[in-house]
């Protein structure tokens, strides 16, 4: 497993490499610049400021200058927030969408597991009937919809929660709710077919055969089996949900990574999408390796050769 | 199928919410809990729309990031009640008899936030960053009066030869290239404001963070956290510190309408920027007293590209388009936010100027719609041949709205058969700045000082905005002219001029004037309507128990 | 692998032939028999076979069609008297015409997007996890790119090259849709791959391609079910997305994606707006998630 953890580290960086390639040639591609806005400046001032970020010089020189400056882990000023730094707006803003993100993958596990092998166990009686009509109803009110539902029903129409913006925990509220109820519904449906997967397969009708206990059966083989979907959907699934949701971030004013991503995308900002995307996709990999070991470690029956 | 029925009661759960089941009925039970702090420290709370690109006055842009540089940094001029120009920095200023020469006299009291005076070096050297290419703003041609300003922006001088020039330290003294009657409506425009030598130097592009500003207005940066709020506090050293009230100013970045207007509701904000259309109705019921609609100096109108087919060389079918559409029925069915119809290029509400209308603006509908169809047809279009052309339109905008009521009137007076084709708004933007695939495109344009010229330069055949390809040597000329000559009876008759070509002309559809919506919490007092939208937060003053009871009663 | 074990895992395959050869052309016929056993299964066909019809048919039964505005008729709640059964929007179009020609749309993009990533990323995934060693790697690399990748300048650019229209709309979706699929079911065939049935197949001369394709695929059947049912109302509801880029559905034209993300800015003053199309969503939802449970089951080789 050492081995073959480490043979993956070395893969990263080439494929932060083809990533951050492929990434400069699309934002530099899209149509619409950094440049454009509201208001339409002279030739004269347009020139200006492309010499000023060197949007004047061929695209190959720009990408050797950013691949220099990357490689010092400098992902430049951003073209929209002129006076912060890549580095300065996703330290602030990844923290918020980490305990956002986080609590709402709790959320979502919390509830999500225990739901999913009851309905499992449960299987075509009421208690998975409920327990799957819950989970449905998650994801059948899109969280654009919830949201303001929610906003309107605990924060405008009864005084109970804060209608949006940072603060305490009652801040935390309802963007949990709006964001892991779409990851609950994943979570348990995925948690129930797998368990009633595992519950027939071969080896676990072995563990009984030895005679096992009912419990330790179901603890020690039928669980971590059953976990692989669910853990499967977990690495990418974790880190789209803890580096932001931009609809919920929208909803609540809640200064994360995903409204950053998504604004610098609709405005051109080159630095800070490259700088994002590749922030994303040093956690995309770190969550499918952890993801790739778990798999070794949870199922016995998965091997790497 | 019992599951269905879950989904069936979270409907009704919804609309069990949305008919106010709830502690308050109507949701507009006012929450007046004002930010006021045991220690009598009063902070406003403001919902600013989106997040400002930055907060250097000479490269900011959008009225989110004026609204704050309005509060931190003072011009040489500001603007007053009715939006009249008023002394900011200089207390006094004189004209000579050419006009060419601008000599203002700075207020003595006038400090940064750091105790130091405000000094005419000050501008001295802001103005000449404002259009030096190095800084290379957006705006640096609003400074094109002031002599040698173009040929500094086109890197053909030195910014120190810019025509400004501080004799001693009260007194400033600014040359123009050529008389500009609304030379000092361009100096309350943040492009203008001075900015702090010393901490632009040793900080570069973040001089503008807390603890690295240095500003001259009534407040100095406290706090900013991009996307969540810009806060600001007093400033002590301000000139006029002892009749400024609020302590603090919050500005949140809020983009959605339904967002910022919950979080007004439920008492998070003490005033919203925004009123979607929708909810006006119930707000126009329900809190009468805080809402309040403003017609500003900015234009809705359709652009058409003259430079290809359809539309190029053929004024009666661009005069047709614009007369087939109900403008009374746009403004009041469809954005019911009390917008002023627009039947000409300059909306009525710049000061000191009164525009030429379109006289068929009072016709009665059957005449109005009659004509177009005529114009329609002496344009060579019919119902065997009818129209077909695109209109452009950004997503996610009041374009959209406005171009599906617009092809479906064009569709039932004329029949002419439009595609309404949406771009992503940076999309948007390259296609209709390029204007090659154009034909009919969503255009709005608020002007950067009050005066006709901010709209009339747009439509100049060698302005940047100009995006409809209008390029009339008559109207030009007629322009250009305007620009350069002394208020009075003569301006007035070049701007007329220049009006009655273009609506002659109609390159543009002029739809309505964009009107500004606010909802002022009732112990938010001394708020006086701004058509410009400028408000100082120097001027308002927080009073708990002001209307406690929600209802009537004026500020 | 002991023997004993190939032996048990031969005699496993040797059944399985032996039911198919019994079963033979009514393999089809046995699984329908299945499904149309289980109730919920059922009543969802019918339910999804009425909206499927209603969409189709449905606009041509109200005398108003789904662009025309009536700028005084804004905002009407449902009524059966004024002929607007759904209520109309902020520019008084009809409601009811616009939710069944808009469930066109979502619909056809619901069902060709998934399949697209059903195909390629069960193949995908599959294949990876199958063959391992350095070709999975290689494969879920390229996975973490295209991951990683935005999104949205990939859609921008596909309609500055190639213009709009839908069957872009349901290659962009398709193109991100399969990654998680792919994830998923290269996990579960890594978990299968040793399992003593596959063990059988290969001894008994099968290739690598019948392998995964009659061995490997079918196994993965339920966890696949139930990942392409949760993925078709995300689909539905991304599609809005993508039009808000330039992509795929144009105003006039609608989907119900679109309408509930429209109707949501609404929702205090006309909830009609917002509740109707949702309801279609989530009872077409809840529809496919039965459907699948009972396709699951019924095609589940182990219960055979």
């Amino acid at each position: 497993m050492l081995a073959y953890t480490l043979k993956r580290l070395a893969g990263v960086v080439p494929t932060l490499f083809i990533l951050l390639t492929a990434t400069f040639l699309l934002v530099h591609l899209a149509p619409g610049s950094p440049l454009d806005g509201d208001r339409p400046m002279p030739a004269e001032i347009r020139a200006n400021l492309e010499a000023k970020y060197h949007l004047d010089e061929p695209l190959i020189q720009q990408y050797g200058r950013y691949l220099a400056n990357t490689a010092q882990l400098d992902f430049g000023a951003s073209y929209q927030y002129k006076d912060t730094s890549v580095n300065d707006l996703i330290a602030t803003g990844f923290p918020v969408s980490l305990a956002v993100g986080g609590f709402s993958l709790l959320f979502a596990l919390v509830l999500g597991i225990p739901l999913g092998i009851l309905a499992a166990v449960r299987q075509n009686m009421p208690a998975d009937y409920g327990a799957m009509g819950a989970s449905l109803a998650g994801i059948s009110v899109p969280n654009f919809v919830l949201g303001p539902l929610m906003i309107l029903a605990f924060a405008v129409y009864n005084d109970w929660l804060p209608a949006g913006g940072l603060g305490g925990w009652q801040h935390y509220v309802m963007p949990v709710i709006a964001l892991g109820t779409m990851y609950l519904a994943y979570v348990t449906r995925l948690m129930r077919a797998a368990t009633i997967e595992v519950l027939r397969a071969p080896f676990i009708r072995t563990a009984r055969a030895k005679g096992l206990s009912e419990t330790r059966v179901f603890v020690v083989h039928v669980l971590p089996a059953a976990l692989l979907p669910v853990i499967s959907f977990l690495g990418p699934g974790a880190a789209a949900i803890l580096t932001g949701s931009v609809v919920v971030e929208q909803i609540f004013g809640i200064p994360g990574l995903g409204r950053f991503f998504v604004t610098a995308a609709l405005n051109r900002d080159y630095t800070l999408v490259l700088g994002i995307t590749l922030f994303y996709g040093i956690i995309i990999i770190a969550f499918n390796l952890v993801v790739d070991v778990l798999y070794g470690w949870l199922d016995p029956r998965v091997t790497y050769r | 199928m019992a599951r269905t029925g879950l989904s069936i009661a979270a409907g009704l759960t919804l609309v069990a919410v949305l008919t106010g089941c709830g502690g308050d009925e109507s949701g507009f039970a006012n929450r007046l809990a004002p930010a006021v702090a045991a220690d009598g420290t009063k902070t406003l709370r403001y919902g600013n729309q989106t997040e400002p690109g930055t907060l250097d006055p000479h490269q900011a842009s959008g009225v989110p990031a004026a609204n704050v540089l309005r509060d931190l940094y003072e011009g040489l001029v500001i603007t007053g009640a009715d939006d009249k120009i008023i002394p900011g920095v200089a207390e006094s200023w004189t004209i000579s008899d050419d006009r060419l020469t601008y000599t203002f006299k700075l207020r003595s009291d006038a400090r940064w936030s750091n105790g130091k005076p405000v000094t005419a070096q000050d501008f001295v050297y802001s103005l000449r960053r404002a259009v030096a290419p190095t800084t290379a703003s957006s705006y640096a041609d609003i400074h094109a009066p002031i002599k040698n300003a173009t040929a500094i922006i086109n890197n053909d001088k030195p910014p120190e030869t810019l025509g400004v020039a501080a004799p001693d330290a009260h007194t400033l003294v600014i040359r123009l290239k050529e008389p500009t009657p609304f030379f000092l409506q361009t100096l309350t425009h943040p492009s203008s404001d001075p900015v702090y030598r010393p901490a632009v130097e040793q900080w570069g592009d973040s001089f503008t963070q807390p603890g690295h500003a240095v500003t001259n207005g009534a407040y100095t940066m406290d706090a900013w956290r991009v996307n969540e709020r810009i806060r600001v506090k007093r400033n002590p050293y301000y000139w006029d510190n002892a009749n400024t009230a609020i302590d603090r100013v919050e500005f949140y970045p809020i983009e959605d309408g339904n967002s910022e207007l919950s979080r007004y509701q439920a008492g998070g904000l003490d005033w919203a920027a925004t009123v979607p259309p929708a909810a006006t109705a119930r707000i126009k019921r329900h809190i009468p007293d805080q809402y309040h609609a403003v017609p500003t100096i900015g234009i809705a109108y359709l652009g058409l590209n003259m430079r290809h087919a359809p539309f190029a060389d053929n004024r009666k079918l661009r005069l047709a388009l614009s007369m087939a559409l109900d403008r009374d029925v746009i403004t009041d069915k469809i954005l019911r936010g009390g917008q002023p119809t627009l039947y000409s290029a300059v909306p009525d509400t710049v000061r000191g100027y009164t525009p030429v209308e379109y006289d068929w603006q009072d016709w009665p509908d059957d005449k109005r719609k009659a004509r177009a169809r005529r114009l329609y047809h002496e344009a060579g279009y019919s119902a065997e041949h009818p129209l077909q052309a695109e209109y452009l339109y950004p997503s996610g905008g009041v374009g959209k709205t406005l171009g599906l009521v617009a092809v479906a009137m064009w569709r039932e007076v004329l029949g002419a058969d439009i595609t309404p084709i949406n771009q992503e708004w940076k999309v948007f933007l390259q296609t209709a700045r390029e204007g090659y695939d154009t034909q009919i495109f969503w255009g709005g344009w608020i002007g950067d000082y009050d005066d006709p010229n901010t709209f009339f330069s747009i439509f100049n055949s060698k302005a940047a905005l100009n995006y409809t390809g209008y390029d009339s040597p008559a109207y030009d000329t007629a322009q250009e002219r305007s620009s350069h000559t002394p208020t009075g009876a003569k301006r007035t008759a070049l701007m007329h001029k220049a009006e009655a070509t273009l609506l002659h002309d109609a390159p543009i559809i002029p739809v309505w004037v964009y009107t500004y919506h606010q909802l002022v919490k009732p112990y938010v007092t001394s708020y006086q309507p701004s058509a410009l939208g400028n408000y100082y937060s120097k001027n308002f003053d927080i009073r708990p128990g002001q209307d406690a009871d929600g209802g009537a009663g004026g500020h | 692998m002991s023997r004993a074990v190939t032996k048990q895992a031969g005699g496993w395959r040797k059944q399985q032939a032996l039911d198919r050869a019994a079963a033979g052309n009514s393999l089809g016929r046995d699984a329908w028999r299945r499904l149309s056993a289980n109730r919920a299964a059922m009543t969802s066909l019918g339910v999804l076979v009425s909206i499927t019809l209603a969409v189709i048919i449905g606009p041509w039964l109200t005398s108003y069609d789904y662009f025309s505005q009536d700028y005084d008729a804004i905002w009407q709640a449902p009524s059966l008297a004024t002929g607007h059964w759904f209520g109309t929007d902020q520019v008084g179009r009809d409601l009811f015409a616009r939710t069944l020609t808009g469930g066109r749309i979502s619909l056809m993009v619901g069902i060709v997007t998934t399949l697209v990533s059903l195909v390629i990323g069960v193949t995908y995934g599959a294949v990876a996890g199958f063959i391992g060693g350095k070709t999975d790697s290689l494969m879920m690399r390229a996975v973490d790119i295209l991951y990683s990748l935005p999104f949205m300048f990939f859609v921008i650019l596909l309609v500055v090259f190639f213009g709009r229209n839908l069957f872009l709309l349901f290659a962009a979706i398709g193109a991100v849709s399969w990654l998680d699929m792919a994830r998923i079911v290269r996990g579960q065939t890594l978990a299968i791959k040793s399992q003593p049935y596959i063990e059988a197949a290969r001894m008994a001369g099968a290739g690598t391609a019948r392998i995964i394709a009659r061995h490997v695929v079918p196994n993965l059947a339920g966890i696949v079910v139930v990942y392409v049912t949760l993925t078709i109302p995300q689909v539905i509801l991304f599609e809005s997305f993508l039009s808000y880029l330039g992509l795929g559905v144009q105003p006039p034209a609608t989907s119900w994606g679109a309408l509930i993300n429209d109707g949501t800015g609404e929702m205090s003053v006309a909830p009609w707006l917002v509740l109707i199309p949702s309801i279609f969503l989530a009872v077409t939802l809840f529809c496919f998630n039965f459907i699948g449970d009972g396709l699951r089951d019924a095609l589940d080789p182990k219960d055979r």
